[in-house]
């Protein structure tokens, strides 16, 4: 293997010589000596040859290799209250924020009751009517929560679809929709009239039969910033067209 | 001999010989210590080596490689509680701007490592290979480059 070339051995002279400018403190260093002075001691195991030893407290305690006395008391290094102050403002920011991000992360920032969603009860003016006549009746909206009605509608199925096991959801398609938006406080009533002009409407009940007519109700709550919506379902009514 | 005089003989010796703690502390001022720190992590690492119940075989190798790991955790320590130890003193060393000190310092820490255990400890390829616990091949590899880069950042102010 060959040695450093000549302009690498330079760099290295130079490195060197520049690090022999730094003082290198002694073993049992002046540092130490000037901490002992302060009489800011703390026991912290800096070792120092028995000659250095001379200026420690317990030189008889030092342990020994070779004759040599190792000991181990004198640096002195003085406590830092840096970790406890770190440790309180972690503390403090903790018990401040908290809760507050305790609840950012557990969804939204207050508390979100649950909506009950208001009651409805149907009742039609007649329960059979002739074929063409205009089917009436009315809707009773009970609130249980302050809220907002958003949307009313009534709706009707053929009872003998029902019973040919037709799904409700692929029939159910002749709505009333009754234009609603208003506020209501807890405990309070509404009462929301309807007609089925089957000469205006596009033969909802064309045919004679019985028919299950009920109501649907959509109805919002705004808490904080979150919107919560329910929906209510009133009795069925069932009707019968000659 | 046992096992264990031998090994308090090569720590004692290592103690004594205070040209070894000079080269030591040198090596890691080298690397980056401050004068205190380096101090402080020289000391931690003979402590050790007194700590140590299995004897140590090269000592300058495994003082340089546990004081410059003690160190770098200082270090550590040192710069989370930077804010809140602002106001303590600070030894500063005093180094030449655009020294080989200075670019020394710029090298990546494995280079400076070996370069230093290498060129200011005086350990042999073998020696700092065991030391820092990587292959001969990498300890010639990282020097050279080490020392190319060296050259280059220095120009012909050598």
């Amino acid at each position: 293997m060959t040695g450093p070339s000549l302009s690498d051995q330079r760099i290295i002279d130079a490195l060197n010589a520049e690090l022999s400018t730094i003082p290198v403190p002694h073993r049992s260093t002046p540092r130490a000596r000037a901490d002992n002075r302060r009489g800011d001691l703390q026991p912290r195991g800096r070792l120092i040859t028995f000659k250095d030893a001379l200026w420690t407290q317990r030189v008889s305690e030092a342990p020994r290799y070779n004759g040599m006395a190792i000991a181990i008391p004198m640096r002195v290094r003085r406590r830092s209250l840096a970790p406890w102050l770190l440790v309180a403002v972690l503390a403090a920011a903790v018990a401040i924020y908290g809760p507050a991000l305790a609840r950012q992360f557990s969804g939204g920032g207050t508390q979100v009751t649950p909506l009950r969603p208001p009651t409805l009860r149907l009742s039609l003016s007649a329960t059979s009517y002739e074929v063409g006549q205009t089917v009436s009746g009315e809707i009773t909206v009970t609130s249980t929560s302050p809220s907002t009605v958003r949307e009313l509608s009534v709706s009707v199925f053929p009872v003998g679809a029902r019973q040919a096991g037709v799904s409700e959801a692929s029939v159910r398609t002749r709505l009333l929709v009754i234009p609603v938006n208003s506020s209501t406080v807890a405990g309070s009533s509404s009462r929301y009239q309807f007609t089925w002009d089957q000469h205006r409407d596009d033969g909802t009940f064309a045919s004679s039969g019985d028919y299950v007519i009920t109501a649907l109700l959509i109805s919002q709550t705004d808490q904080g910033n979150s919107h919560v919506s329910a929906t209510g379902f009133a009795n069925e009514v069932t009707v019968s067209l000659r | 001999m046992s096992v264990i005089e031998s090994h308090e003989r090569s720590v004692a010796t290592a103690l004594q010989d205070e040209d070894l703690y000079k080269r030591i502390f040198r090596a890691l001022v080298a690397v980056g210590a401050s004068t205190d720190e380096a101090s402080d992590a020289l000391q931690d690492a003979y402590e050790q080596a007194l700590r140590q119940s299995q004897p140590l075989q090269r000592v300058e190798g495994w003082l340089f490689v546990v004081a410059q790991r003690r160190w770098r955790r200082q270090r550590i320590r040192r710069l989370l509680f930077r804010p809140l130890n602002a106001a303590r003193g600070h030894v500063a060393i005093p180094i030449e701007p655009g020294g080989v000190l200075a670019e020394v310092r710029k090298l990546p820490m494995r280079q400076r490592q070996v370069f230093v255990a290498r060129h200011v400890l005086g350990l042999s390829n073998d020696e700092t290979a065991k030391a820092l616990g990587i292959a001969d091949g990498t300890v010639s590899a990282t020097n050279h480059h080490a020392l190319h880069t060296l050259r280059k950042l220095l120009g012909g102010e050598i």
